[in-house]
């Protein structure tokens, strides 16, 4: 870009004390890779555009949907559907055309990361699962890339600065040192099960984003080897400094042939569930369907069936050997963990989970109503 | 050290199992105790992930705990 034009732009960034023209060229010159175009995503992709990053990379395997719109403000109504990653595409094109972006509309997996991350200054963590944290917080150990991480849950949401070298090259801690291994399935209920108002993070993906400058310019002291963690209700905060853990980290992948081999599901405790997990086309109209979300849950299925809360299930139900029963929630996670109970319960039985909850009802409908 | 209450900060779904965000337990000496008051007050607390900070610092095994101390018990988040 031209000088002029560079002058103009980021005319109030440049007046900036302890900014200036050196921190925005190497803002400029900045690649920053962008792991989930979520809650989080959002903000921090909108902000690092507009801030005049050169080069973004965005990875996201998700298209947008209904329930996504209330925090997820870089895509609108008439965009759900679509791929999310071409969606952001559009818009940060048209917020800055100068700007390079690379996208992917799949999952970040190992092989991903050991190709990818190298190409990379940093890697900013705003995905929604701890597999994918654990296996990001890996690869960028692997790669030796610097780690922003952020995470949200209800109305709070926590961010730090991983494997950042010092001045002296002395290298940074990582999420592992914190946290080394995974809670179990169900411990840490996630935005789509606990709920989250919009306004967290973006709060919090601007703090992230807040971070990535800092790491790239070096102004002020990003949170390396410290994790902040904010209440938004009360308006509390903490920050907390990582001493390195004592322990070497047994289920840490330490060659990239362990890390490609290394399975992130079971390390956070998710069960194998081929053959529970299922698609509408399934179904048949005499399969027993049992909705396992408490009372007065909302939308309603629609369709005949059961009211079984997870909660009361396991005193409740019985089932024959041979029985097919299909539990649905409004995700898909609760009905999983219904289902895996009752296989457990009831060996014989057939417990299905409906994949992606009363959200494929219209799938569900039109394969079982006439 | 007797009759001496320390603050706890509570954050996350941790205030599930606390009722809390905030807790006042009689002073003890060290992280070590400190988990096993709370695993008593709270057992599922043990099924649990979450770290101890003391002073603002996360202290892999045990340390101790002064008067006055501030004490957070912190869990880890994933959305996103």
């Amino acid at each position: 870009m031209e000088n002029a034009l560079v002058y103009d732009r980021y005319q109030r960034q440049l007046s900036l004390k302890g900014f200036g023209l050196e921190a925005q060229q190497k803002l400029l010159h900045a690649r920053v890779l962008v792991v989930g175009a979520g809650g989080l995503g959002c903000p921090v992709l909108q902000y690092l555009a507009a801030a005049g990053i050169g080069q973004l990379g965005v990875v996201d395997p998700d298209r947008v949907s209904l329930s996504n719109l209330p925090r997820q403000v870089l895509f609108s109504d008439a965009d759900i559907g679509r791929q999310k990653v071409d969606v952001v595409r559009e818009r940060l094109q048209a917020l800055n055309p100068a700007l390079q972006l690379e996208t992917w509309p799949y999952a970040c997996d190992a092989a991903f990361a050991l190709d990818i991350f190298p190409h990379y200054d940093l890697v900013v963590d705003t995905c929604d699962n701890f597999p994918t944290r654990y296996l990001v917080n890996d690869g960028c150990w692997l790669t030796g890339r610097p780690l922003v991480h952020a995470a949200v849950s209800e109305y709070e949401g926590q961010v730090a600065v991983f494997n950042l070298p010092d001045k002296l090259g002395i290298p940074g801690l990582h999420y592992r040192h914190v946290f080394p291994s995974a809670p179990s399935p169900g411990e840490v209920r996630d935005c789509a099960e606990a709920g989250v108002l919009g306004m967290l993070p973006g709060i919090i993906g601007c703090m992230q984003s807040f971070e990535v400058v800092k790491v790239i310019t070096g102004i002020g002291e990003p949170l390396r080897n410290r994790l902040l963690t904010y209440d938004t209700l009360r308006h509390r905060q903490l920050v907390v400094n990582i001493l390195p853990a004592s322990d070497a980290f047994p289920e840490m992948p330490t060659s990239a042939e362990d890390y490609l081999r290394f399975d992130y599901g079971h390390f956070c405790g998710l069960p194998q569930y081929a053959g529970i997990e299922v698609e509408a086309s399934v179904l048949h109209p005499d399969m027993r369907i049992i909705d396992v979300r408490e009372p007065g849950a909302w939308p309603t299925i629609g369709l005949v069936h059961e009211y079984i809360p997870l909660s009361q299930l396991e005193g409740v139900l019985q089932l024959s050997p041979g029985e097919e029963v299909l539990f649905v929630c409004r995700t898909g996670r609760r009905s999983l963990q219904a289902a895996l109970l009752m296989k457990e319960r009831f060996p014989l039985s057939r417990s299905y989970s409906l994949k992606g909850g009363v959200q494929s009802l219209s799938s569900l409908k039109k394969t079982i109503l006439p | 050290m007797k009759g001496i209450i320390m603050v706890i900060l509570v954050f996350g779904q941790l205030q599930d199992i606390t009722g809390t965000d905030t807790l006042h337990i009689k002073q003890v000496e060290g992280k070590k105790q400190l988990s096993d008051a709370l695993f008593e007050l709270f057992p599922r607390l043990q099924e649990t992930k979450f770290v101890i900070a003391i002073d603002r610092q996360i202290i892999d095994g045990d340390a101790p705990i002064g008067p006055n101390a501030c004490i957070a018990l912190l869990p880890p988040f994933s959305g996103g």
